[in-house]
């Protein structure tokens, strides 16, 4: 009896104490980094050191290519006045990113348009409609083709300024995903701001399910995506912008007229693996407007969700199974 | 027995419940059920062994005086409600279960249901002080807990017991 | 009945009736806890504050932020920022956030609020904003 009563007990708490383990070790860190909230959320034995080396990493790479920091690197760069300038590795390395980028989209995504932001000021308490003299004394110094880059040494145009804000979270995004493989983390959520890298799938073998924002509603969602191992990048004309005279003005730039971009786009997503050109052709899609988009997309092999402004989505076609709608609002275009 | 050898008994089980309490603390019970203060109530033993062989009145002013210097050495008020309500409930449970016990029950179940009901009480105090009725997720665990540690003090008892047949308090 | 520890039938109704109530509890909370939604507000990575979200319940809080004071409405199962004086105030335009794993943010003092609880409501992991 007592042994029968021992063995029953021991059973009990057995149970009651393996219950709840078994799951694999999660860490999650939510943290402000480049104007914005992150969140890493990572899975595996070591996730703990991974997240905390990513945070940090994060913070390194903002010190270097910030340009509002005084001390960091691209302010140094965008004070130069012509001079050649010469770059940490990592931040040549962003830099040749952009160019590249740059080049292939043609401009509609440029680092350079920093003198643009600084005028318009959208985002802040100042934003206003700059005067058209100011705007194309500005545009004096946009263009990437002012920027010459040769390994780590930079030369730029005096007046030209880098903003790499438009890349940032991308790349960062690529290297955190580097950072938690070699702490053999499988699976994991990195969120960026408008940049999600899902790692790995869900428990189960289960792909990620990203959710893409509504524009006219930014608590609600149009539709998902159902992902694995891939970044999820968004930009849209709702993130930052002000509005006068019944007309919104957006934080993306064109940089050929010098204003906010006007497209018939409302939002764009680009899905990829490699988050600092997802990064930048974002940014480059919406500029272009609907129909050069779809070209674009076509011709370079880009995975892209394109919300127009009379409310229907274009999605390319190796995305048309991952993409899933939900909203009524909208429709998909045929 | 002499009311002067009764005071000593008392501060002696006092000083042991005490001891019990402090070690108590050692078992990192806190890892499993996140609420500050919670105990196993190995302190109960003394308790039930003054309801045994002492008064109710005893009994109770050895919890009380136990509950009260544990929070003066190393606890905090919170800790007090904890022990102090666990251990009410757990004093009159045994009590009542006393009375009846030569028709019904063996120290074995008496002590179970104590150390059960001891648990209760100390999830009361964590309701009220935490304001959230989600602390009772912690009371099956507890519950079930209650069982073995009920062997163990039972056990202890019914050694007590055999033993104190032989000797007079006197 | 007769065993080596002297154990009576009353204890097997006591040792009976402390699992029947274990398994009670267990079953009814576990019940309870699935739907239960909890609103938090963080402050620069750390959670300062959790509360249940019931169709009842309504709360406003103050919180100092790394600039201004975040006045944060909890509203039956959402919450939201009333106000905040800092310069973007994008966090008030955000509006209620009601969904399981929704957040809003205010930028410049670092608040978030987050509705938590147990499944991500309608399987949504992430949303690119």
């Amino acid at each position: 009896m007592k042994r029968k009563l021992c063995v029953l007990f021991l059973a009990i708490a057995g149970m009651v104490l393996t219950s709840g383990c078994g799951a694999q070790k999660q860490a999650s860190q939510d943290f402000y980094a480049m104007d914005t909230v992150m969140n890493i959320t990572a899975y595996g034995k070591d996730a703990d050191a991974a997240v905390v080396e990513c945070v940090q990493y994060i913070n390194d790479l903002e010190a270097k290519i910030s340009r509002t920091r005084e001390e960091s690197e691209i302010a140094a760069l965008n004070r130069a006045d012509g001079e050649t300038t010469v770059l940490s590795e990592q931040t040549a390395d962003i830099l040749s990113d952009a160019l590249t980028i740059a080049d292939r989209t043609g401009g509609a995504f440029d680092p350079t348009v920093a003198p643009l932001s600084d005028l318009w000021k959208i985002g802040t308490e100042e934003a206003r409609i700059p005067k058209k003299k100011e705007i194309r004394e500005a545009l004096e110094t946009v263009g990437y083709q002012h920027v010459s880059q040769d390994g780590t040494s930079v030369a730029m145009q005096a007046g030209t300024r880098i903003d790499l804000g438009g890349i940032g979270k991308g790349y960062a995004a690529d290297h955190v995903v580097e950072i938690l493989r070699k702490h053999g983390v499988e699976r994991a959520l990195v969120s960026l701001g408008g940049n999600i890298y899902a790692v790995g799938s869900k428990e189960k073998g289960l792909n990620w399910t990203i959710a893409i924002t509504d524009p006219d509603d930014e608590q609600a969602y149009l539709g998902t995506l159902s992902v694995s191992d891939t970044s999820v990048v968004t930009s849209g004309d709702y993130e930052r912008y002000f509005e006068q005279d019944g007309k919104r003005y957006c934080h993306i730039f064109d940089s050929t007229t010098g204003y906010p971009a006007e497209t018939d786009l409302r939002s764009v997503t680009v899905v990829s693996p490699n988050s600092t050109e997802a990064d930048g052709y974002t940014t480059a899609l919406f500029v272009m407007g609907h129909d050069k988009a779809v070209e674009f997309c076509e011709k370079n092999g880009i995975q892209a969700v394109l919300v127009c402004d009379d409310h229907t989505i274009y999605v390319t076609d190796d995305l048309k199974d991952a993409f899933h709608l939900e909203s009524t609002e909208y429709r998909n275009e045929e | 027995m002499s009311k002067s050898k009764r005071i000593a008994l008392c501060g002696v089980l006092t000083a042991l419940a005490l001891a019990l309490s402090l070690a108590e603390r050692m078992i990192p019970l806190e890892l499993l059920i996140p609420i500050p203060g919670i105990k196993l109530g190995l302190a109960n033993v003394v308790t039930m062994f003054a309801l045994l062989f002492l008064t109710p009145r005893e009994a109770f002013a050895i919890l009380f005086c136990r509950v009260t210097l544990a929070a003066l050495f190393a606890g905090s008020v919170t800790s007090f409600a904890f022990s102090l309500l666990g251990g009410l409930c757990a004093l009159t449970t045994t009590w009542i279960l006393l009375h009846r016990r030569e028709n019904w029950f063996s120290l074995y179940g008496i002590s179970a249901a104590s150390a059960a009901m001891h648990n209760v009480g100390q999830i009361i105090a964590g309701i009220v002080i935490m304001q959230s009725v989600n602390v009772i997720a912690y009371l099956p665990l507890l519950l079930i807990a209650a069982i073995p540690i009920g062997f163990l003090t039972g056990g202890i008892l019914a050694v007590l017991e055999k033993h104190m047949a032989h000797m007079r308090l006197e | 009945m007769k065993n080596k520890l002297g154990l009576r039938p009353g204890d097997f109704v006591l040792f009976a009736l402390i699992l029947l109530g274990a398994c009670l509890i267990w079953v009814r909370f576990a019940m309870l806890q699935t739907d239960r939604v909890y609103g938090e507000i963080w402050h620069d990575g750390e959670c300062i504050e959790r509360v249940a979200l019931s169709d009842s319940y309504h709360e406003v809080f103050e919180v100092q932020g790394d600039q201004t004071i975040c006045t944060i409405e909890a509203d039956g199962e959402r919450m939201r920022f009333v106000e905040s004086q800092c310069y973007d105030h994008t966090c008030e335009r955000t509006g209620w956030v009601s969904r399981v794993g929704d957040t809003a943010v205010c930028l410049p003092n670092r608040m978030m609020i987050k509705i938590v609880g147990a499944g991500s409501g309608d399987g949504v992991d992430a949303t690119v904003r």
